[in-house]
C-alpha cells in the first residue's frame, strides 16, 4: 500500500468528505423516516377526528410533536455540518482566487472546473433518464396488470353466466396440461428404443392440440361476438400459469383467478 | 473517528494540483446543495 499517497492532503480531504457524506446519508435516512411517521400519524389524525376519538387525537398530536422535536435535532446537526463544510469551502475559494491571479493558471483552473461541472451535469442527466425509464417501465407493468385483471374479471363473469364457456375453458386448460405431461414424457424416452411409444405420444399430442384449439377458438369467437376483452394472449397466460390439482390431475381455473 | 475538514489547512490546499483543488471544490459545493435540500425538507416537515 502506498502510504505516502494515502496521506497526501488531497487523500485526507477526500476521506473526510466521504465520511461526511456517509454521516449526511444516515441523517437524511433518519429524517425521512420521521417525516413518514408524521405523514402516517397525520392520516390517522384525520380518521380520529372523523370518529370524534378525542383521546386518540391527543395521543397522535403528542406523537407528531415528538417526531417534530426529533427532526429539529437532526436539522440542527445538519446545520452544524453545513457550517463546517461552508468554512472549508471558503478556504478552498480563497485558494482558487489566489490561483486565478496568475492568468495562465486562471485559464487552466477554469477549464478544469468547467469540465468537472459538465461531467456532473451529464451524470445528473444520466440518472434522470434512468429514473424516467424505470418510471415508464413501472407504468407499463401496472397497465399490463390492470388489463390482465380486467380480462380475468371478464372471464370470471363469463364462466359464471355461461356454463358452456366454463366447459370450453376447462377443456382448453386440461388439453394444455395433458400436452405438457406428454412432452415431459417424450424427453425421457429413447428415440430408437422407444420409437413406437414416441409415435403414440406424438399422435396424442396432436389430438390434444386439436382439442385445445377448438376450445380456445370457441372462447375467442364468443368474446369477439359479445365484444368482451378476452384476448389470445390472456388465454395463453392462463395456460402458462394455470394451477393443477395434483389429486385429480386437472387444472383449477378459480385458483388461477385468485392469484390476481 | 470522524475528522474535521478544518484539519486541511490553506497551505495544504495550495500544495494540491489544480485538478485536485477543482475536484474538492465541486464536491464541497455539491455537499452544500445537498445539505440545503435536507434543511428545506426539515423545514417543510416542521411547518406541516
Amino acid at each position: 500500500m502506498d502510504l505516502e499517497k494515502l496521506n497526501t492532503s488531497y487523500e485526507i480531504a477526500k476521506r473526510n468528505l466521504e465520511s461526511k457524506k456517509r454521516i449526511i446519508e444516515n441523517k437524511e435516512k433518519d429524517i425521512k423516516e420521521k417525516i413518514d411517521d408524521i405523514t402516517i400519524a397525520q392520516g390517522q389524525k384525520v380518521v380520529a377526528q372523523r370518529q370524534n376519538d378525542v383521546s386518540k387525537l391527543k395521543e397522535l398530536e403528542k406523537e407528531i410533536e415528538l417526531k417534530k422535536q426529533q427532526i429539529e435535532k437532526f436539522k440542527k446537526s445538519i446545520e452544524e455540518i453545513k457550517e463546517e463544510v461552508e468554512m472549508f469551502q471558503e478556504r478552498i475559494d480563497k485558494v482558487v482566487e489566489e490561483i486565478k491571479e496568475n492568468p495562465e493558471m486562471k485559464q487552466h483552473i477554469e477549464q478544469v472546473l468547467a469540465k468537472r461541472y459538465t461531467r456532473d451535469i451529464r451524470d445528473i442527466n444520466k440518472n434522470k433518464k434512468e429514473i424516467e425509464r424505470k418510471i415508464e417501465e413501472e407504468k407499463k407493468k401496472r397497465e399490463e396488470t390492470e388489463k390482465k385483471i380486467e380480462s380475468i374479471e371478464t372471464i370470471q363473469k363469463m364462466i359464471k353466466e355461461h356454463p358452456s364457456m366454463k366447459n370450453h375453458l376447462q377443456g382448453m386448460l386440461n388439453a394444455n396440461h395433458r400436452i405438457k405431461i406428454a412432452n415431459d414424457k417424450l424427453t425421457k424416452l429413447d428415440s430408437i428404443k422407444d420409437k413406437s411409444e414416441i409415435d403414440k405420444i406424438k399422435e396424442s399430442i396432436k389430438e390434444e392440440e386439436k382439442r385445445l384449439n377448438k376450445n380456445k377458438d370457441a372462447i375467442l369467437l364468443y368474446a369477439s361476438k359479445k365484444k368482451l376483452k378476452i384476448t389470445k394472449e390472456i388465454l395463453e397466460d392462463i395456460m402458462k400459469n394455470s394451477v393443477v390439482d395434483k389429486k385429480t390431475n386437472s387444472v383449477k381455473i378459480r385458483r388461477y383467478i385468485k392469484k390476481y | 473517528m470522524e475528522e474535521k475538514l478544518s484539519i486541511i489547512t490553506e497551505e495544504e490546499l495550495k500544495q494540491m494540483s489544480i485538478e485536485e483543488i477543482a475536484d474538492i471544490k465541486v464536491e464541497t459545493e455539491n455537499m452544500i446543495h445537498r445539505l440545503n435540500d435536507i434543511i428545506d425538507m426539515c423545514n417543510e416537515a416542521l411547518n406541516s
